[in-house]
């Protein structure tokens, strides 16, 4: 396969962007302060441009600078509305986000020919991978059920949702929980037809190789996350 | 032969994983619109927010629990939970979840105890209280640091003071406790009627 028009970033090993997002949980956790958090996030930022997500980058940069803008401001001002402790959390949740971003992006045959080779049970390894990809499914899935319940005149006003709230959560959460259980049962049977559960060594259409530019971006991102962490 | 059947059956199939993934994925979605709701009211983030996962979540793992009706349900579902608390910066999380999950599990020993309503109220509640504990644990871990990352990361010095006062008086941690543990058993009530009123009429579990 002619990989020459793909970004080299973007040939990342699924396992060195695992890394990169554990190694983001941590630093955004001990960061000493907003500075080299900031710092952090930038280098994700950049690795995040090279990979060649660098409109995804800029996203989340923007996002970034307004939160932690107004989470300044807050702070200074003692404005209690949005509150400090749900600003604090989004900017805190920002940085792993971005790695966890890349991650998602990997098709999760690749996925999950690299994650298989890690010391991590199947059962948690296989219940992680299809969580990630019931992420973007639930959403849609919830946008439409809530569609349903307004033309249905279940959310006409916040007073209605008040007076009934069990009924109001039985319409919002039965429709969800069928739909959900439909998908997989669909991942279900497209898991089984592929042999998933064919007990011998499995392995992969994706040739999964730690390569040298996994090498050097690991070592590049541990040495910034110490660097962050511990020196500045 | 009749072993290997059995044996099959207790172990966690494909279409198991599947199921289970899918009802926490909604579960986390439901505990983001709460956690996301209750922040600004420090005694309601503190003291109910576990409660109202709990009452909320009984209805995704009571499906779980009765489709597939296998041990190791909870110490997944509480192990996924503290994978999420990892990627969210609290790493620490991680063993206690595992060894919450462990607690839950062993609350569940017995024989289709998955698919006894009883059972269920008591293992999960058993989980959600854990999960109302689980916020003292950065603070008996280590209350210097925390809290100055914390201030650092804009808590306000009166919801730390809540925190610390909770955490510190044992009777407040038992009325936390009890109040996610009596919310976590009215979801599964709630859980158990829609159960019976949707899902079991439907064949989905």
């Amino acid at each position: 396969m002619n990989n020459a028009h793909i970004p080299k970033l973007k040939q990342l090993d699924g396992r060195t962007i695992l890394m990169i997002t554990i190694i983001a949980c941590f630093v955004t956790f001990l960061a000493p302060d907003q500075y080299s958090h900031a710092l952090f996030t930038l280098f994700l930022l950049i690795l995040m441009c090279l990979s060649g997500y660098w409109k995804q980058s800029l996203c989340f940069a923007i996002v970034y600078i307004i939160i932690v803008g107004w989470l300044t401001i807050g702070i200074y001002n003692n404005i209690v509305f949005p509150s400090p402790l749900f600003l604090a959390l989004i900017y805190k949740i920002i940085m792993p986000f971005i790695p966890a971003y890349m991650l998602n992006k990997i098709p999760s045959g690749q996925l999950t020919a690299g994650l298989r080779k890690l010391p991590i049970p199947q059962k948690i390894l296989m219940v992680l991978i299809v969580m990630l990809r019931f992420v973007p499914t639930v959403s849609q899935e919830f946008k439409a059920v809530r569609d349903a319940m307004k033309i249905r005149g279940f959310l006409s006003s916040f007073g209605n949702v008040i007076r009934h709230p069990l009924g109001t959560l039985e319409y919002a959460v039965v429709p969800m929980v069928f739909r959900s259980l439909k998908i997989s049962d669909e991942l279900t049977a497209s898991a089984i037809v592929r042999g998933i559960e064919c007990p011998g060594n499995k392995d992969s259409y994706y040739v999964s190789t730690l390569t040298g530019i996994d090498l050097e971006i690991s070592i590049i991102t541990v040495l910034f996350a110490v660097v962050c962490i511990v020196i500045i | 032969m009749e072993k290997i059947v059995v044996m099959t059956k207790a172990k966690f199939g494909i279409r198991d994983i599947m199921t289970a993934a899918a009802m926490i994925v909604l579960c986390v979605a439901v505990n983001m619109i709460i956690g996301t709701i209750t922040l600004p009211v420090p005694i309601l983030y503190l003291y109910f927010s576990a409660g109202m996962e709990g009452f909320l979540g009984a209805v995704f793992y009571l499906v779980v629990a009765n489709r597939i009706n296998k041990h190791g349900l909870l110490l997944i579902w509480s192990t996924i939970f503290g994978l999420i608390q990892l990627i969210s910066g609290y790493a620490f999380m991680l063993p206690y979840f595992v060894l919450l999950g462990a607690l839950a599990e062993l609350i569940m020993i017995g024989e289709n105890s998955y698919r006894k309503p009883v059972r269920n109220a008591i293992g999960w509640g058993v989980y959600t209280a854990g999960m109302f504990i689980g916020i003292a644990v950065p603070l008996w871990w280590a209350w210097d640091s925390y809290s100055e990352m914390a201030l650092n990361s804009g808590f306000t010095v009166q919801t730390l003071d809540m925190q610390l006062n909770m955490v510190k008086s044992p009777g407040l941690m038992i009325l936390g406790s009890v109040i996610s543990l009596v919310l976590a058993v009215l979801g599964i009530m709630f859980g158990q009627r829609l159960l019976r009123k949707h899902f079991q009429k439907a064949g989905v579990v």
